[in-house]
């Protein structure tokens, strides 16, 4: 039984976590920016699209709500639930301040506080455009119910993805806990599940590869929501599905709810077992089992890493700081979700381009090309002070930093470098182009993949995070700052890609160079001209170019007279 | 009257025994004095007394409610452990008060707590700072607030004294007896054996799960076939070594 109050707890719990969320985000400078363009350029697109339309929008024609919208929203909701399982999983199973917390209160009083954080959470980032979407509907379509209707809709959506989600969630963390083989195979299992999920909503979202359409999820019923959404405006959804959806929320919610509770009222009591054992030994105990007190008799860190081998002749200390890289990289795999917000930054789009028009074997070898040698340089080394966290003083005294950062390279070159130029000559294969430009992408891989490698340690070590990332109790998570991976993205895939474009379409590359290096100065220097201040601008631009050639000049005379 | 008992607790982790047949029985209003080297299984022994984690066998009570009983214990206990949960975020203040908040505790009276509190820990032009740039021993500090902020009946104070200067320590010991004199029953477990002298009613001492030793300090330390006084470390690697030759050896060398 929670305490009578537990309603009002939980919404304290919900409050203050997202309050905490809040903070941590404004400390990070970058991440902040970064969140901020995500959620407000697509909301003043929206809004510029509409002010541009606004007269057809205000003249349209009542029609039925398309299937094909329902699918989308039900996909969207779908996408939505296993990326809150998957930060469940990964990210937060347990609590923060656990000890304190279910001392203090119940635990389904610490559940419903952290759904009431993420849903918190969602609604943050979907705040503004949903102020947009409520403001053209009222003012443009007429219909003063989306004032309530709009953001409705919006809470109920991110509530049961937010529960349905989090069921799912603790579900699987409970596995984890519990079974010593998927403990065991947590990594390889949860890739594959992701794989799986990326697919299948790929399959969906580009009716191209498979001919199923968002269309084929119009059934389930949470699309009805858009059922809802339209009430007021001249569309027309079905009243039926409208109510059924409200009716079905409802019980998702208190459903998903007991689940939770449940889950987490299991799952946070018991001691989850150890993935090197068959039994159930608490990772409490682990440190005092006596057996693990025996000096170790073989190569325990190369042993940790197998099947890789880092080669003999590599010196004991850079092989030592490559192995130990490795295996940070292998055992704590959520240090990498960061890789995540490029890859579908910018493959999203790609992909979806190349799909719709076509040409994935001619995308497909460049892309390999280009985007392989930043992933594989983003591995291992984007945060190598952070990484070392409170053991960084030992590292720093023990090796030398020649030593250390070369160990660092090792993985990166050994392992990533042999697989790049495989892949992307096997993608060459079955793309359109030339022997020669076949090869050329592969050199162009290697090339790239060095570099990655290599500037990955200096742009980790100049941007460094040494704080740990808040998420659940994992304070072992530690992804590299924002900047370290925008400034390494920057530096590798914008030249890869203009010289992955060189080799296979040099028109293209052409036309770009000459667009940023010829048309852009050219019509700034025309507006310029064109403005009442152009030409004072221009002259003091010109004053400025002058005294700097003077200054240089004046100097190599006057060292040519000391010469 | 009896704050703490146990009978044959026991807690089984696949094959290692970490709490073997525990049996404790601890009045209110004592300081118990709870050691072991690491390992021993007072950690473990603690979250089962809390609630946090259930026992394999045997039983338990704290403030007489049984241990399994975790909505029945949780207004009766208040619980330091080793590595203080705090928010970083917070200030210590705001961790405070949402934390009194939780417990549902009157607001003014509680606001005039922390303050008293935080004043006597000498916290308190620190209190509106984030606990992300407090030093360790601020932050344990902080935590030992938060833990007897409800002026719960059994306090478990796990190494309360970590990383604390010793003005501060010897504060901490001060308001350790103070809440006994209050008729609060403290469990208290540390690696540093002269507090347990200073403020233990009662000390047991806990081996490889078992409780191989449990008395008074005097009464421990005194030998009882020569009558020789011991101080409380000689009796503590005596009774933990696994070698008691090679140990009384060392302490007599």
């Amino acid at each position: 039984m929670a305490e009578p109050t537990w309603p009002r707890h939980a919404l304290s719990i919900g409050v203050f976590e997202f309050r905490r969320s809040v903070r941590a985000l404004w400390q990070d400078k970058a991440q902040l920016t970064l969140r901020a363009f995500g959620m407000v350029i697509p909301s003043l697109l929206t809004l510029a699209v509409t002010i541009v339309f606004a007269d057809a929008i205000r003249n349209l024609e009542p029609f039925a709500v398309p299937d094909m919208v329902r699918g989308t929203v039900a996909l969207f909701w779908l996408f939505g639930v296993y990326l809150i399982a998957q930060r469940v999983v990964s990210a937060r199973p347990r609590i923060n301040a656990e000890s304190l917390m279910l001392t203090t209160v119940s635990a389904r009083t610490v559940a419903f506080g952290l759904l009431v954080a993420e849903m918190l959470r969602i609604l943050a980032y979907a705040g503004f455009p949903i102020l947009v979407l409520t403001g053209v509907s009222v003012f443009l379509l007429g219909s003063p119910a989306s004032l309530i209707l709009l953001p409705v809709v919006a809470v109920l959506f991110a509530a049961t993805v937010v529960v349905a989600g989090s069921a799912v969630g603790y579900a699987v963390a409970l596995l984890v806990a519990t079974s010593p083989f998927i403990a065991r195979h947590k990594t390889i299992l949860g890739t594959t599940a992701t794989l799986l999920a990326m697919g299948g909503y790929f399959l969906f979202l580009y009716p191209q590869i498979s001919g199923l359409s968002q269309a084929a999820l119009a059934w389930v019923p949470i699309g009805w929501l858009a059922d809802l959404a339209v009430v007021g405006t001249p569309f027309v959804g079905s009243s039926l599905q409208a109510v059924g959806v409200i009716a079905g929320s409802a019980v998702l919610l208190v459903v998903g709810g007991l689940l939770v509770e449940r889950e987490t009222a299991v799952f946070w009591f018991i001691e989850p077992v150890s993935p090197d054992t068959e039994g159930s030994v608490s990772v409490l105990e682990q440190t005092t089992d006596k057996e693990n007190l025996r000096p170790a008799t073989q190569d325990s860190l190369a042993a940790a890493v197998t099947p890789l081998v880092v080669p003999r002749f590599v010196s004991t200390p850079v092989r030592r700081v490559a192995e130990w890289a490795l295996m940070r990289t292998r055992r704590d795999p959520n240090r990498l979700m960061f890789l995540l917000i490029p890859v579908f930054a910018i493959g999203s789009p790609l992909v979806s381009t190349a799909v719709q028009s076509g040409s994935i074997g001619a995308l497909g070898a460049p892309l390999t090309a280009v985007a392989l040698p930043w992933l594989v340089g983003s591995l291992f080394a984007m945060n190598p002070l952070g990484d070392e966290g409170a053991v960084l003083p030992v590292t720093l005294t023990a090796v030398s930093g020649d030593h250390y950062v070369r160990g660092l390279i090792v993985p990166g070159l050994v392992f990533g470098l042999p697989i790049i130029l495989l892949v992307t000559g096997l993608a060459g294969l079955v793309s359109p182009y030339t022997i020669g430009e076949q090869l050329g992408l592969v050199i162009l891989s290697g090339y790239l993949t060095v570099v990655a490698v290599t500037i990955s340690p200096a742009i980790g070590m100049a941007f460094p995070r040494f704080s740990a990332i808040s998420v659940g109790q994992s304070r072992d998570v530690l992804p590299p700052r924002m900047t370290a991976v925008a400034a390494h993205a920057v530096l590798v895939l914008l030249p890869g890609a203009l010289l992955a474009a060189l080799l296979v379409a040099p028109r293209v590359a052409r036309t770009v160079l000459a667009g940023v290096f010829g048309f852009v100065p050219t019509i700034v220097l025309e507006l310029l001209n064109s403005s009442p201040y152009g030409i004072s601008i221009l002259s003091t631009a010109a004053g400025a170019f002058r005294a700097v050639v003077a200054c240089c000049t004046f100097k190599i005379n006057s060292s040519d007279m000391a010469a | 009257m009896t704050r703490i008992e146990t009978n044959e607790l026991t807690k089984q982790y696949g094959e290692t025994l970490a709490v073997d047949r525990l049996d404790l029985s601890i009045s209110e209003g004592s300081v118990y004095g709870f050691l072991g080297p690491n390992g021993a299984g007072k950690t473990t022994t603690m979250r089962l007394l809390t609630g946090l984690t259930r026992p394999t066998s045997g039983t338990g009570s704290v403030a007489g409610v049984p241990i399994t009983d975790r909505d029945g214990l949780r207004p009766h206990l208040g619980y330091l452990p080793e590595e203080p949960p705090l928010y970083e975020q917070a200030t210590a203040y705001e961790q405070l008060e949402y934390v009194a908040g939780l417990r549902d505790l009157p607001e003014r009276a509680t606001r005039e707590r922390i303050n008293t509190l935080l004043d006597e820990l000498d916290l308190t032009t620190d209190a509106t700072t984030r606990i992300a740039d407090y030093s360790k021993g601020m932050r344990q500090k902080t935590a030992y607030i938060q833990a007897v902020l409800h002026e719960p009946d059994v306090v478990f104070l796990d190494e309360p004294t970590s990383g604390l200067d010793p003005r501060a320590a010897r504060t901490i010991r001060e308001m350790i007896l103070d809440l006994a004199n209050s008729g609060t029953t403290v469990f208290l477990s540390t690696h540093i054996l002269p507090v347990v002298d200073e403020v233990a009613d009662t000390v047991g001492i806990l081996y490889d799960g078992q409780l191989v030793a449990e008395g008074a300090p005097e009464t421990l330390t005194q030998r009882a076939e020569t009558g020789d006084t011991q101080t409380l470390e000689d009796v503590f690697l005596e009774l933990t070594s696994t070698d008691p030759a090679a140990d009384v050896e060392a302490t007599d060398g």
